[in-house]
């Protein structure tokens, strides 16, 4: 993009004023008050225009006091452009009312909607910038080149704005320390001691949270204590309920009492028997009762036994002594036979009386077995056939023929080997003589001896004198079997065997069952008798055992078998008859046992009714049918014993009145207890009518009343010491909404910490992103960019520039390859190498397909002219390729441009504004 | 009955005679005017309520008439957390105070009971002073009080309803099924009480009521139609349903009409009447609701006429700074804005914010009308106006920095937004970089 035109219909002290330019260098001279400023901001405003959104910024406010016309025409201001897309634009601008017109000069339309920015059209666009962004990339002030020597690190601090914020006063790093002081002043860090709004908003948080801890806590509590006080007052008031029951129960125990007592009394006046006197002394009475009790017992004795006459229990005795002494005395022995004994006897009878019918053994005829076996050996080896020579005979006949051959060819081996050696030998001597072919045929015939010598000499020797070992070996076998044969028939005949093997064979078969059945009845035979005196035995140990002595004698045994069983008969008959002798004594015995009750009996009675007798004497009782002359006889007996009881059945009924008088006597007294009668049956009555009226229901008595009243007095402190508590609870202690509303507040704010946090650490996060990949683009363009006219702009004397990609650092190499820090330069050199940055910075930031034109400010205004000359040799160079502007009151830069400007140049010369 | 004594000991059977002894006129309306009140006294001096008589529609003119007052969902003790301290205080005594009016404008308008749906406070925050308050409020209340206890408010052995000496005319509904009680003759209300928090089963479910003349219900419950109509809050959360009924079964089990609460909207079916929240407790609410007078008449005609009883309106107000070159531009908007209104003022800026204007909350703050009693500035969907497109083309470190915080996908669109204007406004120099704030 390039400007062609500016028409300053009215700004600032311009009215109807027009400014063309050139295509490369365009330098616009004048003096003081010939209104370059007004110039430059006519171009920016043209260009650029005004934003139109609502309210007036200072900005807005600073450009309308500075550029408003003077004379109050239409504030207006209008540029033509060139389009590197080739179109031709111009842009009108009424700057009071914002109001822009963009018009394609070749199509005749508007194009404002393609660079509309902000409420108006903004030509900035069409390089990439914007109204803000093109003073600080588009512009170079003089302060700016001053800048760039004005410090060490300036040029760097430049490059690094412009790559930043394409020329703001900001650099990343400066943003990024920025926002890095920013949190630290507003989140801060989350540690113990920091004092900034983190660790604060965090503290505070917790504080809160803690205090809504604690409301909640206490309110917890009030609600428990008013629970709690509820439940005294509800305790009272049962209390209340309980001590008013408990009264009316202890005036209804008393009225009961009063009442029971009354009734007591008249129960037991009516109850009160009549008094009288004893017919009998309390110790006769008791006296009476034992004898009687005694009597009983007598009495009931003899009902259960029978006390026969004492003579007859006399006489049966004497009877039974008389008996016994009749009975022999018992013998000593077995009444019985002894079971050992009678098993023994059993089982001898039983092994003699075995069955013997196997008989004994037969008696065996004939050879013996062994014999028997020799026999059939014999015959059966005399009937075999004798050895035979298996051909040994004609394998002899055919060895003999074979060594007769063999010794044939031996010796025509040896004559032909005789004649080779004289063939060989007249060989030689044919060729020695010059005979070859004779000796060539006498060696074929001797080679053909030595051969027939050879083949003689191959035969195997023939094995004759083994074989005929052999025959003679067979020959001697052959006789021994034929003598055999006869010994075989001579030993047959002499035992009258026949001579058939197999015959032989069954007379040894017979042989061998006869012998093997007369052994087996031999061994039974042999058992039984064993068996037999074992059992003599034990029949004789039992015997012994049972003191019988046995002789030694045949049939000792039996006879002293017979003699122990006559002895055990004996025995028995003896004591079946001493059988009844016990019985006798026992009957004797309770004969004499009989005898002694009945007189200690008899004894008994006359004690007792003696001392029945006694008391009845003594007694007063009236109605006695018998004396003291009165005989002594059982019917008397039972008459007094008749007395006796009906005197004791009167003295119990005397004892029983007097005792059950007493008792109710004295339970009267109880009752009364000092007072009358009277007064307590009159009492009970007026009790009785008070029970009527309070009803039936439980008593209590007064300790009872004493506990309830101690009851209700205990609930009313309770509850008086629940209600205490209670007012003495801090209502803002309880106040869980305020306490809920600050932890409320208190986590938003530590919210908002956090998410400012947040964000700024991010932002630092991507601003350093940005900041890196940015400065990495751009360093090797602008080294490219620079180091391309670098050897023209210093005269050859540094040929390349390098960009640090981190600090945007320049540093330049000169022709010797040296290295050189270009802000340590030479301050027109430095200038030089900023002003091919700013360019190419203006080129690599702005679109790549519209050039941006660079407008420069009085840039020349503290540089000498030679520094001024060459700055301007730069720019007219960079010019090639964008369009710049310079902006100058400086006569030697008229001067220089005058000279150095080409066509596509141009100079303009301002006058002073009228 | 101890409260049927005390009542036909007042001697007053027909309210609608003690109305017109009062001096009122059935034609009479009673609305409350609690923007009376001045920022001071609010902070100092005891609330300065007052009630006017205008018209109020008459009662049913033929058969026998009564007249309640309806009021519910209160929430005394709601922190407000959205507030600031003292604003909180102001606020939960502005809850108070709709008490009061509503006590009071059942005397003014001859009301034969005060009736409260629950939820007039909120156990878990239940502090003496509120305790204090309820007892003093209720008890020297010249008219009947029937409460029926709500799932805030639940029948706990700690609650107020459990614990506090209730004076004869203020009675606690406390069974869990609808329970009558006779208010006058030919009027009877059925209540029922909430005895735990949550899970409480429908009032209305396998009850019936008989009874003669007007059979009034009053509980805390959530019509099952209304769950989609009520607000939810910030979160998105909607109100839990409690004790659910639907409006059907009013009629069906004998009821002619119900006051119910638990729906912060006011609500007027055919059948019940939702007074709605009094009083604001957040932002966004509507504060449509407020004491409600219903007048019924045998014939079964009820009319209902609500009564603000909030000191204080609650206001929201979205400032868009779109276009605003300036911070002055912007305080010259909110100070138009903010003309005329009164109580608290909720600032809600938003839009794009010029880039170079420097924003700041205390301004805006200071800024809003002095009318308005409190005022907080939030911003929401408020971003800096820079042309993204345009600085992102630069080949500068700049618009490498937007490019990279665009290409970060994650970052949600706050944040992202909110870190390209902080690193732009670094890239500026600036020092105002807590955008968000």
């Amino acid at each position: 993009m390039r400007f062609r035109c500016i028409k300053a219909s009215a700004f600032g002290p311009l009215a109807d004023a027009e400014l063309e330019f050139g295509e490369g260098l365009t330098v616009i001279w004048g003096p003081n008050e010939a209104a370059k400023s007004s110039w430059h901001s006519a171009m920016y405003a043209a260009l650029c225009g005004r934003r139109r959104g609502a309210g007036r910024t200072t900005a807005d406010e600073d450009f309308r006091q500075r550029h408003q016309p003077w004379d109050g025409d239409r504030w207006a201001v209008s540029a033509d452009l060139d389009l590197d897309d080739g179109r031709q634009v111009t842009i009108s601008r009424d700057l009071a009312s914002r109001q822009s017109d963009v018009l394609d000069v070749t199509l005749g339309r508007s194009i404002d909607d393609e660079i509309m920015h902000d409420g108006s059209p903004d030509g900035a666009l069409w390089v990439g910038l914007d109204r803000t962004t093109f003073l600080s990339t588009a512009c170079i002030r003089q302060a700016d080149i001053a800048a760039v020597t004005a410090s060490p690190g300036g040029l760097r601090h430049l490059l690094q704005q412009a790559a930043s914020t394409l020329g703001g006063n900001v650099t990343a790093s400066d943003a990024l320390l920025a926002l890095s002081r920013f949190r630290k002043d507003h989140v801060g860090q989350d540690r113990a001691n920091a004092v900034k709004p983190l660790r604060l908003a965090r503290e505070s948080a917790k504080r809160a949270e803690s205090k809504l801890d604690g409301a909640k806590q206490r309110q917890q509590e009030y609600l428990v204590l008013v629970t709690e006080l509820e439940l005294a007052r509800a305790g009272v008031a049962a209390a209340e309920r309980v001590l008013s029951d408990v009264e009316v129960a202890v005036q209804r125990g008393r009225y009961r009492e009063q009442a029971s007592r009354s009734l007591q009394l008249s129960e037991l006046l009516a109850a009160m028997p009549p008094m009288s006197e004893a017919v009998v002394s309390s110790t006769e009475l008791d006296q009476l009762e034992r004898l009687l009790a005694q009597w009983s017992t007598l009495l009931s004795s003899s009902s259960t036994e029978h006390f026969p006459d004492i003579g007859e229990v006399q006489a049966e005795a004497d009877a039974l002594r008389l008996e016994l002494d009749r009975i022999p005395d018992q013998v000593l022995g077995d009444t019985s036979v002894a079971d050992q004994v009678s098993e023994a006897r059993t089982a001898l009878e039983v092994a003699r009386s075995a069955p013997t019918d196997q008989g004994s053994p037969p008696e065996l005829l004939g050879p013996e077995l062994d014999v028997l076996r020799e026999a059939h050996s014999r015959a059966r080896l005399a009937q075999a056939p004798g050895p035979s020579d298996d051909g040994v005979m004609l394998e002899l006949d055919a060895a003999r023929e074979r060594a007769k051959t063999r010794h044939k060819m031996l010796r025509a081996g040896d004559l032909a080997r005789l004649v080779a050696g004289g063939c060989l030998a007249v060989a030689a001597a044919l060729g020695f003589s010059g005979f070859v072919v004779a000796a060539v045929a006498m060696s074929a015939l001797s080679l053909g001896g030595f051969s027939v010598f050879w083949w003689s000499r191959q035969l195997d020797e023939v094995p004759v004198g083994e074989l005929e070992a052999q025959v003679r070996g067979h020959q001697q076998a052959l006789e021994d079997h034929r003598e055999f044969a006869r010994a075989a028939v001579e030993f047959l005949s002499e035992r009258g065997l026949p001579f058939n093997p197999d015959q032989i064979q069954e007379l040894a078969e017979a042989r061998a069952v006869a012998d093997a059945d007369h052994a087996r009845l031999g061994r039974e035979q042999e058992l039984r008798l064993r068996e037999i005196q074992r059992r003599e035995t034990l029949l004789a140990d039992a015997l012994t055992q049972r003191g019988v002595a046995i002789g030694t004698d045949a049939g000792a045994l039996d006879r002293a078998l017979d003699g122990y069983l006559n002895q055990v008969t004996e025995a028995a008959r003896i004591a079946d008859r001493r059988r009844g002798v016990d019985v006798l004594a026992q009957r004797l015995e309770l004969s004499v046992e009989a005898e002694q009750r009945i007189i200690k009996r008899t004894k008994s009675r006359r004690r007792i009714i003696g001392e029945l007798r006694l008391i009845l004497g003594a007694s007063q009782f009236a109605e006695l049918a018998i004396d003291a002359n009165t005989p002594s006889s059982p019917d008397n007996d039972d008459l007094v014993v008749s007395e006796a009881e009906a005197l004791l059945e009167a003295g119990r009924a005397s004892r029983r009145i007097q005792v059950q008088y007493a008792r109710i006597s004295s339970r009267v007294d109880a009752i009364v207890d000092g007072s009358s009668i009277h007064e307590v049956l009159a009492k009970g009555e007026s009790a009785a009518t008070a029970l009527g009226s309070i009803g039936d229901g439980p008593v209590a008595d007064a300790p009872e009343r004493d506990g309830a009243a101690q009851l209700l007095s205990e609930a009313a402190q309770a509850e008086a010491a629940m209600a205490g508590r209670l007012e003495m609870v801090d209502a803002a202690e309880v106040d869980v909404s305020s306490a809920e509303a600050a932890l409320a507040r208190a986590e938003r704010e530590l919210e908002k910490v956090h998410r400012l946090a947040l964000v700024l650490d991010r932002t630092s996060k991507h601003l350093g992103i940005a900041e890196d990949q940015a400065f990495r683009v751009v360093a090797p363009r602008l080294a490219a960019e620079v180091s391309a006219a670098l050897s023209t702009v210093t005269s050859g004397r540094y040929v390349e520039a390098m960009v640090d990609p981190e600090s945007l650092s320049v540093t330049v190499t000169d022709s010797a390859g040296r290295f050189r820090d270009a802000g340590a330069l030479s301050h027109g050199t430095t200038e030089q190498i900023y002003l091919l940055l700013r360019i190419a910075m203006a080129r690599i930031l702005t679109n790549p397909r519209e050039s941006c034109p660079i407008i420069i400010d009085d840039s020349t205004v503290h540089a000498d002219q030679r520094r001024t000359e060459a700055l301007l040799s730069v720019l007219r160079d960079a010019s090639v390729d964008a369009q710049i502007v310079v902006f100058t009151q400086e006569q030697h830069v008229l001067e220089w441009a005058k000279t150095n400007l080409t066509d596509r140049d141009r100079l303009v010369e301002l006058a002073p504004v009228a | 009955m101890a409260y049927e004594e005390q009542r036909n000991g007042a001697g007053s059977p027909n309210r609608a005679h003690d109305r017109a002894q009062a001096g009122l006129s059935n034609s009479d309306e009673i609305v409350v005017h609690p923007d009376q009140m001045s920022f001071g006294d609010l902070l100092g001096a005891p609330t300065a309520i007052t009630t006017d008589v205008a018209d109020e529609p008459p009662p049913p003119a033929s058969g026998g008439s009564w007249r309640v007052v309806a009021l519910a969902d209160l929430h005394l003790d709601t922190p407000f957390a959205w507030a600031p301290d003292a604003v909180g205080r102001l606020r939960r005594q502005d809850l108070r105070d709709a008490l009061v009016a509503a006590v009071d404008l059942a005397a003014k308008v001859g009301a034969d009971a005060l009736l409260l749906a629950g939820d007039l406070y909120e156990h878990e925050r239940l502090n003496p002073d509120t305790a204090a308050f309820l007892e003093r409020v209720l008890n020297s209340a010249e008219t009947p009080v029937l409460v029926s206890p709500g799932n805030h408010d639940w029948l706990a052995p700690s609650s107020v309803w459990a614990t506090v000496k209730w004076d004869s005319h203020v009675h606690i509904f406390d069974g869990q099924q609808l329970e009558r009680f006779e208010v006058d003759d030919g009027l009877s209300v059925w209540g029922a009480a909430h005895h735990r928090p949550a899970g409480t089963p429908g009032f209305l479910d396998d009850a019936k009521v008989s009874g003669p003349g007007v059979n009034l219900g009053l509980f805390h419950g959530s019509e099952v139609s209304g769950m989609s109509y009520e607000s939810r809050d910030e979160a998105g959360r909607s109100k839990q349903p409690h004790a659910p009924f639907e409006a059907a079964m009013i009629p069906e089990v004998g009821l002619d009409h119900a006051v119910v609460g638990h729906f912060h909207r006011r609500r007027e079916g055919n059948h019940h009447t939702y007074p709605g929240n009094p009083v604001a407790l957040a932002f966004g609410e509507p504060g449509d609701g407020g004491a409600v007078v219903l007048d019924l008449g045998l014939d079964g005609r009820v009319h209902r006429n609500w009564h603000r009883v909030s000191a204080r309106p609650m206001t929201d107000l979205s400032l868009d700074v779109t276009g605003c070159a300036d911070a002055s531009a912007i305080v010259s908007e909110l100070r138009r804005e903010s003309q005329g209104l009164t109580g608290l003022l909720r600032v809600t800026v938003t839009g794009e914010l010029a880039s170079g204007v420097t924003l700041v909350d205390s301004d805006l703050a200071a800024a809003v009308a002095v009318s308005v009693d409190h005022s907080v500035v939030r911003r929401k969907k408020l971003f800096v106006g820079y042309d993204l497109d345009l600085v992102g083309s630069e080949s500068s470190v700049r618009g490498e920095f937007v490019r990279s915080v665009l290409a970060d996908d994650q970052l949600d669109d706050d944040l992202r937004r909110d870190v390209i204007s902080t690193g732009l406004r670094a890239l500026e120099g600036r020092d105002d970089l807590d955008v968000a704030r």
